[in-house]
Protein backbone atom coordinates (compact mmCIF):
# COMPACT_ATOMS: atom_id res chain seq x y z
CA UNK A 1 0.00 0.00 0.00
CA UNK A 2 1.03 3.59 -0.52
CA UNK A 3 1.13 6.61 1.68
CA UNK A 4 -1.73 8.91 0.75
CA UNK A 5 0.51 11.92 1.12
CA UNK A 6 3.79 11.02 -0.58
CA UNK A 7 2.72 7.77 -2.33
CA UNK A 8 5.71 5.85 -1.00
CA UNK A 9 5.19 2.22 0.01
CA UNK A 10 3.77 1.66 3.48
CA UNK A 11 3.77 -1.76 5.07
CA UNK A 12 0.96 -3.04 7.23
CA UNK A 13 1.23 -2.28 10.92
CA UNK A 14 3.29 0.88 10.53
CA UNK A 15 1.77 3.81 12.36
CA UNK A 16 3.33 6.43 10.12
CA UNK A 17 4.96 6.81 6.73
CA UNK A 18 8.68 6.26 6.95
CA UNK A 19 9.26 8.73 4.11
CA UNK A 20 7.13 11.75 4.98
CA UNK A 21 5.93 10.94 8.50
CA UNK A 22 2.28 11.05 7.46
CA UNK A 23 -0.07 9.41 9.93
CA UNK A 24 -3.58 9.61 11.23
CA UNK A 25 -2.34 11.69 14.14
CA UNK A 26 -0.63 14.12 11.77
CA UNK A 27 -3.71 14.70 9.69
CA UNK A 28 -5.82 14.97 12.84
CA UNK A 29 -3.53 17.72 14.02
CA UNK A 30 -4.24 19.56 10.81
CA UNK A 31 -7.97 18.95 10.35
CA UNK A 32 -9.03 18.12 13.88
CA UNK A 33 -10.11 14.96 15.58
CA UNK A 34 -13.84 15.62 15.62
CA UNK A 35 -16.15 13.49 13.60
CA UNK A 36 -17.74 15.26 10.72
CA UNK A 37 -21.03 14.51 9.10
CA UNK A 38 -20.31 12.79 5.81
CA UNK A 39 -23.09 13.23 3.26
CA UNK A 40 -23.40 11.29 0.04
CA UNK A 41 -22.68 14.47 -1.89
CA UNK A 42 -20.73 17.38 -0.46
CA UNK A 43 -20.47 20.01 -3.17
CA UNK A 44 -18.38 22.69 -1.54
CA UNK A 45 -17.41 24.20 -4.89
CA UNK A 46 -20.98 24.51 -6.17
CA UNK A 47 -20.29 22.50 -9.29
CA UNK A 48 -23.45 20.43 -9.18
CA UNK A 49 -26.94 21.64 -9.90
CA UNK A 50 -29.80 20.72 -7.63
CA UNK A 51 -31.09 18.41 -10.30
CA UNK A 52 -27.74 16.64 -10.53
CA UNK A 53 -27.52 16.35 -6.79
CA UNK A 54 -30.98 14.84 -6.48
CA UNK A 55 -30.26 12.42 -9.29
CA UNK A 56 -27.02 11.37 -7.63
CA UNK A 57 -28.79 10.92 -4.32
CA UNK A 58 -31.14 8.48 -5.99
CA UNK A 59 -28.32 6.60 -7.69
CA UNK A 60 -26.29 6.38 -4.51
CA UNK A 61 -29.31 5.34 -2.50
CA UNK A 62 -29.95 2.47 -4.92
CA UNK A 63 -26.34 1.43 -4.54
CA UNK A 64 -26.65 1.41 -0.78
CA UNK A 65 -29.82 -0.71 -1.00
CA UNK A 66 -28.04 -3.29 -3.13
CA UNK A 67 -24.89 -3.23 -0.98
CA UNK A 68 -26.08 -2.77 2.61
CA UNK A 69 -22.51 -2.71 3.94
CA UNK A 70 -21.17 -0.03 1.60
CA UNK A 71 -21.49 3.62 0.86
CA UNK A 72 -19.89 6.09 -1.46
CA UNK A 73 -19.42 9.71 -0.48
CA UNK A 74 -18.27 12.35 -2.91
CA UNK A 75 -16.61 15.59 -1.94
CA UNK A 76 -16.16 18.41 -4.46
CA UNK A 77 -14.17 21.37 -3.31
CA UNK A 78 -11.01 23.37 -3.62
CA UNK A 79 -8.35 22.39 -1.12
CA UNK A 80 -5.48 24.40 0.32
CA UNK A 81 -2.04 23.79 -1.10
CA UNK A 82 -0.88 21.91 1.97
CA UNK A 83 -3.66 19.35 1.70
CA UNK A 84 -3.90 16.81 -1.07
CA UNK A 85 -7.07 15.10 -2.21
CA UNK A 86 -5.82 11.80 -0.86
CA UNK A 87 -5.03 13.42 2.52
CA UNK A 88 -8.62 14.56 2.78
CA UNK A 89 -9.91 11.18 1.58
CA UNK A 90 -7.91 9.43 4.28
CA UNK A 91 -9.20 11.78 6.96
CA UNK A 92 -12.83 11.68 5.79
CA UNK A 93 -13.05 7.92 5.79
CA UNK A 94 -11.53 7.77 9.25
CA UNK A 95 -13.41 10.73 10.75
CA UNK A 96 -16.58 10.94 8.75
CA UNK A 97 -19.89 9.85 10.17
CA UNK A 98 -21.76 8.73 7.14
CA UNK A 99 -25.28 10.01 7.09
CA UNK A 100 -27.10 6.79 7.90
CA UNK A 101 -28.60 5.23 10.95
CA UNK A 102 -27.69 1.72 9.84
CA UNK A 103 -25.04 0.35 12.14
CA UNK A 104 -24.06 -2.26 9.61
CA UNK A 105 -22.71 0.41 7.28
CA UNK A 106 -19.22 0.73 8.59
CA UNK A 107 -16.58 3.12 7.36
CA UNK A 108 -14.19 0.33 6.45
CA UNK A 109 -16.70 -0.53 3.69
CA UNK A 110 -16.79 3.09 2.63
CA UNK A 111 -15.55 4.70 -0.57
CA UNK A 112 -14.72 8.37 -0.68
CA UNK A 113 -14.25 10.29 -3.88
CA UNK A 114 -12.53 13.64 -3.47
CA UNK A 115 -12.29 16.00 -6.44
CA UNK A 116 -10.45 19.31 -6.38
CA UNK A 117 -11.69 21.19 -9.47
CA UNK A 118 -9.11 23.96 -9.09
CA UNK A 119 -6.09 21.76 -8.71
CA UNK A 120 -7.66 19.33 -11.18
CA UNK A 121 -6.99 16.23 -9.18
CA UNK A 122 -9.23 13.44 -7.96
CA UNK A 123 -8.80 10.42 -5.75
CA UNK A 124 -10.61 7.37 -4.49
CA UNK A 125 -9.99 6.25 -0.93
CA UNK A 126 -11.46 3.00 0.27
CA UNK A 127 -11.74 1.39 3.68
CA UNK A 128 -9.84 -1.63 4.79
CA UNK A 129 -12.61 -4.07 3.89
CA UNK A 130 -12.61 -3.01 0.24
CA UNK A 131 -8.86 -2.89 -0.32
CA UNK A 132 -8.73 -6.36 -1.83
CA UNK A 133 -11.91 -5.97 -3.87
CA UNK A 134 -11.05 -2.55 -5.25
CA UNK A 135 -7.30 -2.57 -5.75
CA UNK A 136 -5.37 0.50 -6.72
CA UNK A 137 -4.99 -0.63 -10.33
CA UNK A 138 -8.74 -0.97 -10.78
CA UNK A 139 -9.53 2.37 -9.17
CA UNK A 140 -6.77 4.00 -11.19
CA UNK A 141 -8.28 2.55 -14.35
CA UNK A 142 -11.69 3.91 -13.45
CA UNK A 143 -10.25 7.36 -12.86
CA UNK A 144 -8.29 7.20 -16.09
CA UNK A 145 -11.48 6.50 -18.04
CA UNK A 146 -13.10 9.44 -16.33
CA UNK A 147 -10.33 11.81 -17.29
CA UNK A 148 -12.26 13.55 -20.06
CA UNK A 149 -15.49 14.03 -18.09
CA UNK A 150 -13.38 15.35 -15.23
CA UNK A 151 -11.76 17.85 -17.55
CA UNK A 152 -15.16 18.93 -18.77
CA UNK A 153 -16.27 19.20 -15.13
CA UNK A 154 -19.13 16.79 -15.74
CA UNK A 155 -18.95 15.71 -12.13
CA UNK A 156 -22.41 14.21 -11.98
CA UNK A 157 -21.56 11.87 -14.81
CA UNK A 158 -18.20 11.15 -13.21
CA UNK A 159 -19.75 10.08 -9.93
CA UNK A 160 -22.46 7.98 -11.58
CA UNK A 161 -20.08 6.24 -13.96
CA UNK A 162 -17.58 5.56 -11.22
CA UNK A 163 -20.31 4.05 -9.10
CA UNK A 164 -21.46 1.75 -11.92
CA UNK A 165 -17.95 0.46 -12.43
CA UNK A 166 -17.32 -0.01 -8.74
CA UNK A 167 -20.62 -1.81 -8.35
CA UNK A 168 -19.72 -4.15 -11.19
CA UNK A 169 -16.39 -4.93 -9.54
CA UNK A 170 -17.99 -5.51 -6.17
CA UNK A 171 -20.64 -7.85 -7.56
CA UNK A 172 -17.90 -10.12 -8.80
CA UNK A 173 -16.73 -10.61 -5.23
CA UNK A 174 -20.06 -10.45 -3.43
CA UNK A 175 -22.63 -13.09 -2.77
CA UNK A 176 -26.31 -12.49 -3.41
CA UNK A 177 -28.53 -13.05 -0.46
CA UNK A 178 -32.28 -12.63 -0.17
CA UNK A 179 -33.41 -9.39 1.25
CA UNK A 180 -34.66 -9.86 4.76
CA UNK A 181 -38.36 -9.43 5.10
CA UNK A 182 -39.51 -6.51 7.16
CA UNK A 183 -40.20 -7.34 10.78
CA UNK A 184 -41.61 -5.14 13.53
CA UNK A 185 -39.10 -4.24 16.25
CA UNK A 186 -39.41 -6.55 19.22
CA UNK A 187 -37.79 -4.23 21.72
CA UNK A 188 -38.00 -0.46 21.59
CA UNK A 189 -35.27 0.99 23.81
CA UNK A 190 -35.50 4.46 22.34
CA UNK A 191 -36.48 6.28 19.16
CA UNK A 192 -33.45 5.00 17.28
CA UNK A 193 -35.05 1.56 17.23
CA UNK A 194 -37.81 3.11 15.15
CA UNK A 195 -35.35 4.61 12.71
CA UNK A 196 -35.35 8.04 14.29
CA UNK A 197 -32.02 9.69 14.86
CA UNK A 198 -31.37 11.53 18.06
CA UNK A 199 -29.84 14.99 18.01
CA UNK A 200 -27.54 16.66 20.52
CA UNK A 201 -29.59 18.20 23.25
CA UNK A 202 -28.83 21.87 23.80
CA UNK A 203 -30.39 21.67 27.24
CA UNK A 204 -27.66 19.32 28.43
CA UNK A 205 -24.96 21.78 27.37
CA UNK A 206 -26.77 24.68 28.95
CA UNK A 207 -27.32 22.74 32.18
CA UNK A 208 -23.61 21.92 32.34
CA UNK A 209 -22.80 25.55 31.70
CA UNK A 210 -25.23 26.64 34.38
CA UNK A 211 -23.78 24.10 36.79
CA UNK A 212 -20.25 25.41 36.17
CA UNK A 213 -21.53 28.86 36.61
CA UNK B 1 -74.80 -13.55 -92.98
CA UNK B 2 -71.75 -14.66 -91.17
CA UNK B 3 -69.95 -12.79 -88.49
CA UNK B 4 -66.32 -12.77 -87.50
CA UNK B 5 -64.06 -10.46 -85.71
CA UNK B 6 -61.03 -8.82 -87.25
CA UNK B 7 -57.96 -7.50 -85.60
CA UNK B 8 -58.05 -3.79 -85.04
CA UNK B 9 -54.81 -3.48 -86.92
CA UNK B 10 -56.63 -4.16 -90.14
CA UNK B 11 -59.21 -1.50 -89.54
CA UNK B 12 -57.64 1.27 -91.67
CA UNK B 13 -57.07 -1.16 -94.51
CA UNK B 14 -60.63 -2.34 -94.35
CA UNK B 15 -61.86 1.23 -94.34
CA UNK B 16 -60.08 1.95 -97.57
CA UNK B 17 -61.16 -1.29 -99.18
CA UNK B 18 -64.69 -0.74 -98.03
CA UNK B 19 -64.80 2.65 -99.75
CA UNK B 20 -63.69 1.31 -103.16
CA UNK B 21 -65.95 -1.62 -102.88
CA UNK B 22 -68.93 0.54 -102.11
CA UNK B 23 -68.28 2.88 -105.00
CA UNK B 24 -68.05 -0.07 -107.41
CA UNK B 25 -71.26 -1.51 -106.10
CA UNK B 26 -73.17 1.75 -106.37
CA UNK B 27 -72.26 2.00 -110.04
CA UNK B 28 -73.93 -1.31 -110.69
CA UNK B 29 -77.04 -0.26 -108.66
CA UNK B 30 -76.96 -3.31 -106.56
CA UNK B 31 -79.39 -3.49 -103.61
CA UNK B 32 -76.92 -2.61 -101.03
CA UNK B 33 -77.27 -0.41 -97.98
CA UNK B 34 -76.93 3.29 -98.61
CA UNK B 35 -73.77 5.07 -97.64
CA UNK B 36 -73.68 7.99 -95.38
CA UNK B 37 -71.33 10.59 -96.74
CA UNK B 38 -71.21 12.61 -93.55
CA UNK B 39 -67.92 12.12 -91.87
CA UNK B 40 -68.47 12.00 -88.17
CA UNK B 41 -66.32 14.24 -86.05
CA UNK B 42 -63.94 12.64 -83.66
CA UNK B 43 -64.83 13.24 -80.08
CA UNK B 44 -62.64 15.25 -77.85
CA UNK B 45 -61.06 17.12 -80.72
CA UNK B 46 -58.77 14.23 -81.43
CA UNK B 47 -57.05 14.51 -84.73
CA UNK B 48 -57.10 11.55 -87.04
CA UNK B 49 -53.53 10.75 -87.66
CA UNK B 50 -50.32 10.11 -85.83
CA UNK B 51 -48.02 12.59 -84.29
CA UNK B 52 -45.34 12.45 -86.91
CA UNK B 53 -46.85 10.90 -90.00
CA UNK B 54 -49.93 13.03 -90.55
CA UNK B 55 -48.88 14.06 -93.98
CA UNK B 56 -48.63 10.48 -95.09
CA UNK B 57 -52.17 9.59 -94.10
CA UNK B 58 -54.95 9.63 -96.66
CA UNK B 59 -57.25 12.62 -96.61
CA UNK B 60 -60.39 12.44 -94.60
CA UNK B 61 -62.58 12.32 -97.72
CA UNK B 62 -61.10 8.97 -98.57
CA UNK B 63 -61.97 7.57 -95.20
CA UNK B 64 -65.55 6.74 -95.78
CA UNK B 65 -67.38 4.95 -93.11
CA UNK B 66 -68.22 1.39 -94.07
CA UNK B 67 -71.81 0.30 -94.29
CA UNK B 68 -73.22 -1.77 -91.57
CA UNK B 69 -72.73 -5.42 -92.31
CA UNK B 70 -70.43 -4.94 -95.27
CA UNK B 71 -67.54 -7.34 -95.26
CA UNK B 72 -68.96 -8.92 -92.23
CA UNK B 73 -68.09 -6.01 -89.98
CA UNK B 74 -70.21 -6.13 -86.92
CA UNK B 75 -72.47 -3.26 -86.04
CA UNK B 76 -70.90 -3.26 -82.66
CA UNK B 77 -67.35 -3.10 -83.97
CA UNK B 78 -65.03 -0.14 -83.68
CA UNK B 79 -65.79 2.94 -85.71
CA UNK B 80 -64.19 6.28 -86.22
CA UNK B 81 -66.86 7.84 -84.11
CA UNK B 82 -65.97 5.57 -81.25
CA UNK B 83 -62.84 7.51 -80.48
CA UNK B 84 -59.30 6.25 -80.42
CA UNK B 85 -59.07 2.67 -79.39
CA UNK B 86 -56.47 1.81 -76.85
CA UNK B 87 -54.08 -0.45 -78.64
CA UNK B 88 -51.77 -1.24 -75.79
CA UNK B 89 -51.86 -0.37 -72.18
CA UNK B 90 -48.86 1.70 -71.30
CA UNK B 91 -48.48 3.20 -74.76
CA UNK B 92 -51.41 5.54 -74.73
CA UNK B 93 -49.17 8.41 -75.78
CA UNK B 94 -49.15 6.99 -79.27
CA UNK B 95 -52.03 7.82 -81.53
CA UNK B 96 -54.09 5.06 -83.00
CA UNK B 97 -53.20 6.02 -86.54
CA UNK B 98 -49.51 6.46 -85.95
CA UNK B 99 -47.71 4.83 -88.82
CA UNK B 100 -45.06 3.63 -86.45
CA UNK B 101 -47.59 1.05 -85.40
CA UNK B 102 -47.23 -0.54 -88.81
CA UNK B 103 -43.48 -0.64 -88.75
CA UNK B 104 -41.62 -3.84 -88.34
CA UNK B 105 -41.46 -4.96 -84.74
CA UNK B 106 -43.98 -2.29 -83.93
CA UNK B 107 -46.09 -2.27 -80.88
CA UNK B 108 -49.11 -3.53 -82.74
CA UNK B 109 -47.38 -6.82 -83.36
CA UNK B 110 -46.83 -7.17 -79.66
CA UNK B 111 -50.47 -6.64 -78.85
CA UNK B 112 -51.17 -10.26 -78.17
CA UNK B 113 -48.05 -10.83 -76.19
CA UNK B 114 -48.79 -7.87 -73.96
CA UNK B 115 -51.54 -9.88 -72.47
CA UNK B 116 -49.05 -12.58 -71.59
CA UNK B 117 -47.50 -10.46 -68.83
CA UNK B 118 -48.78 -12.07 -65.70
CA UNK B 119 -47.72 -12.34 -62.14
CA UNK B 120 -44.42 -14.06 -61.48
CA UNK B 121 -44.66 -17.78 -61.42
CA UNK B 122 -44.46 -19.01 -57.84
CA UNK B 123 -41.41 -21.09 -57.13
CA UNK B 124 -43.51 -24.10 -56.34
CA UNK B 125 -45.21 -23.86 -59.70
CA UNK B 126 -42.02 -23.94 -61.74
CA UNK B 127 -41.54 -27.06 -63.79
CA UNK B 128 -38.30 -28.53 -65.04
CA UNK B 129 -37.52 -28.24 -68.69
CA UNK B 130 -38.35 -31.66 -70.17
CA UNK B 131 -35.28 -33.76 -70.75
CA UNK B 132 -36.09 -34.49 -74.39
CA UNK B 133 -36.26 -30.78 -75.12
CA UNK B 134 -32.97 -30.23 -73.39
CA UNK B 135 -31.44 -33.00 -75.46
CA UNK B 136 -32.52 -31.17 -78.58
CA UNK B 137 -30.19 -28.36 -77.67
CA UNK B 138 -27.30 -30.79 -77.51
CA UNK B 139 -27.64 -31.52 -81.20
CA UNK B 140 -28.19 -27.90 -82.21
CA UNK B 141 -25.66 -26.49 -84.69
CA UNK B 142 -22.90 -24.41 -83.18
CA UNK B 143 -23.89 -21.44 -85.29
CA UNK B 144 -27.48 -21.48 -84.05
CA UNK B 145 -27.33 -18.87 -81.34
CA UNK B 146 -30.99 -18.68 -80.48
CA UNK B 147 -31.89 -21.95 -78.82
CA UNK B 148 -35.63 -22.12 -78.80
CA UNK B 149 -36.50 -25.78 -79.16
CA UNK B 150 -40.07 -25.20 -78.04
CA UNK B 151 -40.62 -22.38 -80.54
CA UNK B 152 -41.73 -20.01 -77.82
CA UNK B 153 -40.57 -16.83 -79.52
CA UNK B 154 -42.94 -15.60 -82.25
CA UNK B 155 -41.66 -15.67 -85.77
CA UNK B 156 -40.86 -12.01 -86.32
CA UNK B 157 -39.07 -11.41 -83.03
CA UNK B 158 -37.29 -14.70 -83.62
CA UNK B 159 -35.93 -13.50 -86.93
CA UNK B 160 -34.87 -10.26 -85.28
CA UNK B 161 -33.08 -12.08 -82.51
CA UNK B 162 -31.39 -14.50 -84.85
CA UNK B 163 -30.09 -11.63 -86.94
CA UNK B 164 -28.88 -9.83 -83.86
CA UNK B 165 -27.12 -12.88 -82.47
CA UNK B 166 -25.53 -13.70 -85.81
CA UNK B 167 -24.28 -10.16 -86.09
CA UNK B 168 -22.98 -10.38 -82.57
CA UNK B 169 -21.18 -13.65 -83.27
CA UNK B 170 -19.58 -12.19 -86.35
CA UNK B 171 -18.38 -9.06 -84.58
CA UNK B 172 -17.75 -9.95 -80.94
CA UNK B 173 -15.11 -12.15 -79.39
CA UNK B 174 -17.57 -13.47 -76.82
CA UNK B 175 -20.36 -15.28 -78.56
CA UNK B 176 -23.82 -15.04 -77.18
CA UNK B 177 -26.20 -17.97 -77.01
CA UNK B 178 -29.74 -17.59 -75.82
CA UNK B 179 -31.74 -20.53 -74.53
CA UNK B 180 -35.39 -19.60 -74.18
CA UNK B 181 -37.60 -21.33 -71.64
CA UNK B 182 -41.29 -21.02 -71.12
CA UNK B 183 -42.59 -18.81 -68.34
CA UNK B 184 -43.25 -21.66 -65.96
CA UNK B 185 -40.10 -23.59 -66.80
CA UNK B 186 -36.72 -23.81 -65.18
CA UNK B 187 -33.62 -25.80 -65.79
CA UNK B 188 -33.43 -29.06 -63.87
CA UNK B 189 -31.12 -28.97 -60.88
CA UNK B 190 -28.43 -31.21 -62.33
CA UNK B 191 -28.45 -29.79 -65.82
CA UNK B 192 -25.12 -29.81 -67.59
CA UNK B 193 -25.15 -27.24 -70.33
CA UNK B 194 -21.65 -28.06 -71.47
CA UNK B 195 -23.09 -30.44 -74.05
CA UNK B 196 -25.17 -27.81 -75.78
CA UNK B 197 -24.38 -27.55 -79.48
CA UNK B 198 -22.15 -30.62 -79.34
CA UNK B 199 -20.03 -28.96 -76.66
CA UNK B 200 -19.21 -25.98 -78.81
CA UNK B 201 -19.82 -23.64 -75.90
CA UNK B 202 -16.93 -25.08 -73.93
CA UNK B 203 -14.42 -24.58 -76.72
CA UNK B 204 -14.80 -20.87 -77.24
CA UNK B 205 -15.53 -17.65 -75.43
CA UNK B 206 -19.22 -17.84 -74.85
CA UNK B 207 -21.97 -16.39 -72.77
CA UNK B 208 -25.07 -18.52 -72.54
CA UNK B 209 -28.17 -16.86 -71.17
CA UNK B 210 -31.02 -19.07 -70.07
CA UNK B 211 -34.02 -16.86 -70.32
CA UNK B 212 -37.53 -17.72 -69.06
CA UNK B 213 -39.91 -15.87 -71.30
CA UNK B 214 -41.67 -13.08 -69.44
CA UNK B 215 -39.61 -13.50 -66.26
CA UNK B 216 -36.24 -11.90 -66.88
CA UNK B 217 -35.41 -11.82 -63.19
CA UNK B 218 -35.03 -15.59 -63.37
CA UNK B 219 -32.52 -15.41 -66.20
CA UNK B 220 -29.33 -17.35 -65.64
CA UNK B 221 -25.97 -16.48 -67.10
CA UNK B 222 -23.18 -18.90 -67.88
CA UNK B 223 -19.83 -17.93 -69.26
CA UNK B 224 -16.97 -20.07 -70.46
CA UNK B 225 -13.85 -20.37 -68.38
CA UNK B 226 -11.94 -18.26 -70.88
CA UNK B 227 -14.18 -15.38 -69.85
CA UNK B 228 -14.65 -16.21 -66.21
CA UNK B 229 -10.96 -16.37 -65.33
CA UNK B 230 -10.18 -12.92 -66.68
CA UNK B 231 -13.22 -10.98 -65.57
CA UNK B 232 -13.97 -10.29 -61.90
CA UNK B 233 -17.09 -11.94 -60.59
CA UNK B 234 -18.41 -8.56 -59.52
CA UNK B 235 -18.26 -7.31 -63.11
CA UNK B 236 -20.09 -10.35 -64.36
CA UNK B 237 -22.69 -9.99 -61.65
CA UNK B 238 -23.09 -6.34 -62.58
CA UNK B 239 -23.55 -7.34 -66.20
CA UNK B 240 -26.27 -9.80 -65.30
CA UNK B 241 -27.98 -7.31 -63.06
CA UNK B 242 -27.85 -4.63 -65.72
CA UNK B 243 -29.42 -6.89 -68.32
CA UNK B 244 -32.22 -7.91 -66.00
CA UNK B 245 -32.87 -4.32 -65.06
CA UNK B 246 -32.99 -3.28 -68.68
CA UNK B 247 -35.37 -6.06 -69.56
CA UNK B 248 -37.64 -5.01 -66.75
CA UNK B 249 -37.99 -1.60 -68.36
CA UNK B 250 -40.49 -3.23 -70.71
CA UNK B 251 -43.71 -4.86 -69.67
CA UNK B 252 -44.18 -6.98 -72.73
CA UNK B 253 -42.51 -10.40 -72.72
CA UNK B 254 -41.20 -10.16 -76.28
CA UNK B 255 -39.89 -6.66 -75.73
CA UNK B 256 -38.28 -7.76 -72.52
CA UNK B 257 -36.47 -10.51 -74.39
CA UNK B 258 -35.41 -8.08 -77.09
CA UNK B 259 -34.11 -5.54 -74.58
CA UNK B 260 -32.42 -8.25 -72.61
CA UNK B 261 -30.59 -9.60 -75.65
CA UNK B 262 -29.56 -6.22 -76.96
CA UNK B 263 -28.27 -5.18 -73.54
CA UNK B 264 -26.41 -8.41 -73.04
CA UNK B 265 -24.85 -8.15 -76.47
CA UNK B 266 -23.75 -4.59 -75.75
CA UNK B 267 -22.28 -5.51 -72.39
CA UNK B 268 -20.40 -8.41 -73.92
CA UNK B 269 -18.86 -6.03 -76.42
CA UNK B 270 -17.69 -3.91 -73.48
CA UNK B 271 -16.49 -6.95 -71.65
CA UNK B 272 -14.28 -8.27 -74.36
CA UNK B 273 -12.00 -5.27 -73.99
CA UNK B 274 -10.81 -6.68 -70.69
CA UNK B 275 -9.95 -10.04 -72.18
CA UNK B 276 -6.49 -10.97 -73.41
CA UNK B 277 -5.89 -12.36 -76.86
CA UNK B 278 -7.43 -15.81 -77.29
CA UNK B 279 -5.14 -18.79 -76.87
CA UNK B 280 -5.30 -21.10 -79.88
CA UNK B 281 -6.17 -24.76 -79.32
CA UNK B 282 -7.18 -24.19 -75.73
CA UNK B 283 -8.80 -27.27 -74.18
CA UNK B 284 -12.53 -27.34 -73.57
CA UNK B 285 -13.57 -26.02 -70.17
CA UNK B 286 -16.93 -26.14 -68.42
CA UNK B 287 -19.20 -23.14 -68.25
CA UNK B 288 -19.38 -21.03 -65.10
CA UNK B 289 -22.60 -19.55 -63.89
CA UNK B 290 -22.78 -15.88 -62.99
CA UNK B 291 -25.05 -14.81 -60.17
CA UNK B 292 -26.87 -11.58 -60.69
CA UNK B 293 -27.05 -9.20 -57.77
CA UNK B 294 -30.53 -8.28 -58.74
CA UNK B 295 -32.82 -10.26 -56.48
CA UNK B 296 -33.53 -7.29 -54.24
CA UNK B 297 -34.43 -5.08 -57.19
CA UNK B 298 -36.43 -7.67 -59.02
CA UNK B 299 -38.14 -8.73 -55.89
CA UNK B 300 -39.11 -5.17 -55.24
CA UNK B 301 -40.44 -4.88 -58.77
CA UNK B 302 -42.08 -8.15 -59.36
CA UNK B 303 -42.18 -9.97 -56.21
CA UNK B 304 -43.05 -13.51 -55.73
CA UNK B 305 -40.19 -15.96 -56.31
CA UNK B 306 -37.51 -13.85 -54.72
CA UNK B 307 -39.88 -12.30 -52.26
CA UNK B 308 -40.50 -15.73 -50.82
CA UNK B 309 -36.81 -16.19 -50.20
CA UNK B 310 -36.39 -12.61 -49.01
CA UNK B 311 -39.42 -12.92 -46.81
CA UNK B 312 -38.00 -16.11 -45.36
CA UNK B 313 -34.69 -14.46 -44.64
CA UNK B 314 -36.40 -11.41 -43.18
CA UNK B 315 -38.67 -13.59 -41.10
CA UNK B 316 -35.70 -15.55 -39.78
CA UNK B 317 -33.86 -12.31 -39.06
CA UNK B 318 -36.81 -10.75 -37.33
CA UNK B 319 -37.37 -13.93 -35.35
CA UNK B 320 -33.73 -14.03 -34.33
CA UNK B 321 -33.76 -10.37 -33.41
CA UNK B 322 -36.99 -10.76 -31.51
CA UNK B 323 -35.62 -13.76 -29.66
CA UNK B 324 -32.49 -11.84 -28.79
CA UNK B 325 -34.46 -8.89 -27.51
CA UNK B 326 -36.76 -11.18 -25.55
CA UNK B 327 -33.82 -13.01 -23.97
CA UNK B 328 -32.13 -9.71 -23.16
CA UNK B 329 -35.28 -8.36 -21.56
CA UNK B 330 -35.80 -11.60 -19.69
CA UNK B 331 -32.29 -11.48 -18.31
CA UNK B 332 -32.62 -7.84 -17.41
CA UNK B 333 -35.97 -8.42 -15.75
CA UNK B 334 -34.46 -11.34 -13.87
CA UNK B 335 -31.57 -9.17 -12.77
CA UNK B 336 -33.96 -6.43 -11.73
CA UNK B 337 -36.06 -8.90 -9.80
CA UNK B 338 -32.93 -10.25 -8.20
CA UNK B 339 -31.87 -6.72 -7.36
CA UNK B 340 -35.23 -6.12 -5.75
CA UNK B 341 -35.25 -9.28 -3.74
CA UNK B 342 -31.53 -9.73 -3.12
CA UNK B 343 -28.73 -7.80 -1.56
CA UNK B 344 -25.06 -8.22 -2.22
CA UNK B 345 -23.01 -9.14 0.78
CA UNK B 346 -19.29 -8.60 0.69
CA UNK B 347 -16.77 -10.61 2.63
CA UNK B 348 -15.33 -8.98 5.73
CA UNK B 349 -11.59 -9.57 5.71
CA UNK B 350 -9.28 -8.92 8.62
CA UNK B 351 -6.80 -6.17 7.80
CA UNK B 352 -4.00 -4.90 9.97
CA UNK B 353 -4.40 -1.12 10.31
CA UNK B 354 -1.84 1.21 8.78
CA UNK B 355 -0.86 4.77 9.49
CA UNK B 356 -3.06 4.79 12.58
CA UNK B 357 -6.24 4.86 10.54
CA UNK B 358 -9.18 3.18 12.24
CA UNK B 359 -11.11 2.43 9.03
CA UNK B 360 -8.73 3.09 6.19
CA UNK B 361 -5.01 3.03 5.58
CA UNK B 362 -5.37 5.39 2.63
CA UNK B 363 -5.75 2.72 -0.06
CA UNK B 364 -7.00 4.05 -3.33
CA UNK B 365 -5.90 5.83 -6.45
CA UNK B 366 -5.16 9.40 -7.46
CA UNK B 367 -5.30 11.11 -10.83
CA UNK B 368 -4.41 14.58 -11.99
CA UNK B 369 -6.54 15.57 -14.95
CA UNK B 370 -4.68 18.78 -15.59
CA UNK B 371 -3.81 19.36 -19.31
Amino acid sequence: MKCPHCFSEVTSGHSHCSQCGFSSAAIRAYLGSDWVRLERITDNSQRLSLRDTRHLETVLDDFERRFPQCFLAAYLGALPGTLTVSDLGFWLINHGAFHTHQISRRNDFGIVLVVDPLRQSACFTVGYALEQMLPESMLGGILERLRQPLKREEFSAVIETALRRIEKALRARASAEPRTSEQPPTIVGDASDLGLQSLRLPQRVSSQVSRHV
Amino acid sequence: MFEFSLPRSLLPLLLALGGSFARAQSEQDLPLPRWTHDIPALPGGIQAGGSQFNSLLPSESNLLPPPSGVLGLRDSGPRLADGPPTLLHGYSELGPHDLSLFLHSGILQQQTSAATLTKPTPVMSLRDLPREILLQTHTAPANEYLLDPQTLVPEIPRVDLERLLEFHAASARIRLYLLVLDTHQKLPESTNLDAVAHGALTRQRVCLAVYPLGEPWRARFLVSQAVHQFVPSASLADLAEDCIKDALQATDAAQQLQRFTVRLSTRLFWLEKSLPAPVPNSPPAPLHEVSAQAPAITAAVLGQPYSLVAAGIMLAGVTLLGTGIAVFRLLRARRDRQAETCVWILPDPEVIPRLGGAFSGGAGAVISFRD
